[in-house]
């Protein structure tokens, strides 16, 4: 079972619809497949469930980059407005913190969005210059209209002829290609 | 109406819900009457407090009804029957409207000619805060109302029994300038009926965070009903939870809308600190009105928008069936905490007849609400629109 071709990343499976690729990717978890990937080029609903994808790391990042503005951008109005410079503005009170508000949401948003950015960068792993996936020559079609499942050579059950048989025998495949790695 | 009968909702417990506001409806309405020959004056109060409660639960429903013939999004159908039945309670809600009008002079001090006189500002505002006019535009606002309400029905009954898109085109062509009618009258009635209760005070963002407030607040009840009622068919052929999820989404934007508005007239008249707009500030920040301003902005905003950003897909339906019950009852302390320091400047002061008669109306609303749900199945299910989206979700799940 267990006989890994060290000459393979993968084997990949092309399809024509969305729906084809998330029946796909269901079909290869119930087969006891982990190691695997979708490429699609839109959004599918469902298929993150699917691939097994539930940790919800990028919600905590975000989380700490909205506190973070928004702790940076009351304290900067405060430090400014009560420590370093205290100014009598209209007989306000130094610490206006009503008219903080708008500036602390704007920061809380900017350093979120920011923290957003670069949370999906490190946890994605872009740039990475070479992946075995653009040896196959079909797969230029993942941006444009076509819809890929590769199973990784690395996965426990991978075994080259049985999950070529699996994969040509998923309802609808275009075709199954071979990953150089 | 009958025809559709035996498709209509034959669950149980609506029947009980029903009877249930009925007795509450009619215990509270006469406690309220008997309050009437108690104390006229609270009576009054008490009455126009569940008057613009519920008539701004119908009209954020008459608002949400027309989006969704504008956008035809699936998220529209399943709540379409429970924003029709709150629609059509709107002809009732303007004959309710008769008992204010006795209690004019009581409710409006710009309607007390012994005030007025002494008061250069009021008589000043006279050629549109004066009686005659007052009760035109009402007339106006819940003619309007009325007429879209039935129009609307009357097409969506018609509706039930025919699929040709004719009709549903008639309901966009009005559904595009309703909104904007809806826009004008509401703020117009939002300014008429309770910013007026304190004429010397003014806000040009009233009308829109009143409005905000209540199509949040309808936005919550149909959402909530929606969900409760989700596995009766044939609401359960849609109603599925990634449609919820888009509920919640849309809930979380009226709630910050709503919010948004509300501080931005904190913050300006915060900062403009002038005698004659900060005294509505400060009186809803002093005594018991602080608590109640608290309440509003920590268990109507604070509570709800964090379960609702935390929540992800899966959970999503559960937290919704906390969050559309409390984003609905804050929105009611909302209003309270809108209308109510107008009459007790002093400081925090409840009266009974202020719990009696918004449930009293709101307890004959719902029954009547209900009466209209039950006679309807919970889909328009002739809807052509409605057919192709299940057209198009039969074409994403059959297996190729």
């Amino acid at each position: 079972m267990n006989e890994h071709d060290p000459e393979l990343y993968g084997l990949m499976a092309e399809f024509a619809e969305a729906d084809a690729l998330k029946t796909a990717a269901a079909a290869a978890r119930d087969a006891g497949y982990e190691q695997m990937d979708a490429y699609s080029p839109l959004p599918v609903e469902g298929l993150p469930q699917i691939l097994g994808m539930h940790h919800r790391r990028m919600y905590w990042i975000v989380l700490v980059g909205l506190i973070t503005g928004g702790v940076l951008g009351f304290g900067m109005q405060f430090y400014a407005s009560v420590i370093d410079y205290p100014l009598n503005i209209g007989g306000r009170p130094l610490n206006s913190w009503p008219s903080f508000v708008p500036i602390t949401f704007e920061l809380a948003v900017l350093v979120a969005a920011f923290a957003a950015i670069l949370g999906m960068f490190a946890l994605n792993g872009l740039p990475q210059p070479y992946h075995p996936v653009f040896n196959v020559r079909a797969f230029k079609e993942a941006s444009r209209e076509c819809f890929f499942l590769c199973i990784q050579a690395s996965d426990d059950q991978f075994d080259l002829e049985d999950t070529r048989w699996f994969l040509q025998n998923l309802p609808s495949v275009k075709g199954v290609y071979d990953v150089e790695p | 109406m009958g025809q559709n009968n035996e498709t209509a909702v034959q669950f149980k417990p609506l029947g009980l819900v029903q009877r249930i506001a009925f007795i509450v409806g009619v215990v509270a309405a006469l406690l309220t009457i008997l309050g009437f020959f108690i104390d006229p004056l609270e009576f009054f109060r008490g009455y126009l407090l569940g008057y613009v409660i519920w008539i701004g639960v119908a009209l954020g429903c008459l608002a949400l009804l027309m989006m969704h013939y504008l956008t035809s999004g699936p998220w529209g159908f399943v709540l379409r029957r429970f924003l029709e039945a709150a629609v059509w309670t709107l002809p009732l809600l303007a004959l309710f409207f008769i008992p204010l009008l006795f209690g004019l002079p009581e409710l409006y001090p710009w309607a007390r000619p012994s005030l007025v006189a002494q008061d250069a500002l009021l008589q000043h505002k006279q050629p549109y805060l004066n009686v005659p006019f007052f009760m035109v535009r009402t007339a106006v606002y819940l003619l309007i109302w009325s007429g879209m309400s039935w129009l609307l029905l009357r097409w969506s009954r018609r509706q039930d029994s025919s699929d040709s898109w004719d009709l549903r085109d008639k309901a966009r062509r009005l559904s595009a300038p309703g909104l904007i009618i809806y826009l004008f009258t509401a703020s117009f009635a939002a300014i008429d009926w309770m910013m007026s209760l304190e004429p010397r005070w003014f806000s040009s963002i009233y009308g829109v965070m009143v409005i905000a407030g209540q199509v949040l607040a309808a936005l919550a009840l149909a959402t909530g009903a929606s969900l409760w009622l989700r596995r009766t068919s044939p609401l359960d052929e849609l109603a599925t939870p990634g449609l919820f999820y888009d509920l919640g989404n849309l809930l979380l934007g009226f709630l910050l809308f709503w919010i948004y508005l509300t501080f931005i007239q904190y913050l300006v008249i915060w900062s403009g600190n002038l005698p004659e707009e900060i005294t509505w500030v400060i009186r809803r920040e002093q005594d018991g009105w602080l608590w109640v301003s608290l309440i509003v902005v920590l268990l109507g905003f604070a509570v709800p928008f964090a379960l609702l950003v935390g929540s992800g897909f899966e959970p999503r339906t559960h937290i919704l069936r906390i969050v559309t019950p409390l984003i609905f009852v804050t929105q009611i302390v909302n209003v309270y905490w809108l209308v109510v320091p107008a009459f007790y400047p002093d400081g925090w002061h409840i009266h009974w007849l202020q719990l009696t008669a918004p449930l009293a109306l709101g307890g004959l609303w719902l029954g009547a609400a209900l009466h209209y749900l039950r006679q309807h199945p919970l889909l328009p299910q002739q809807d052509p629109r409605l057919k192709e989206i299940f057209a198009e979700r039969e074409r994403s799940t059959a297996s190729p």
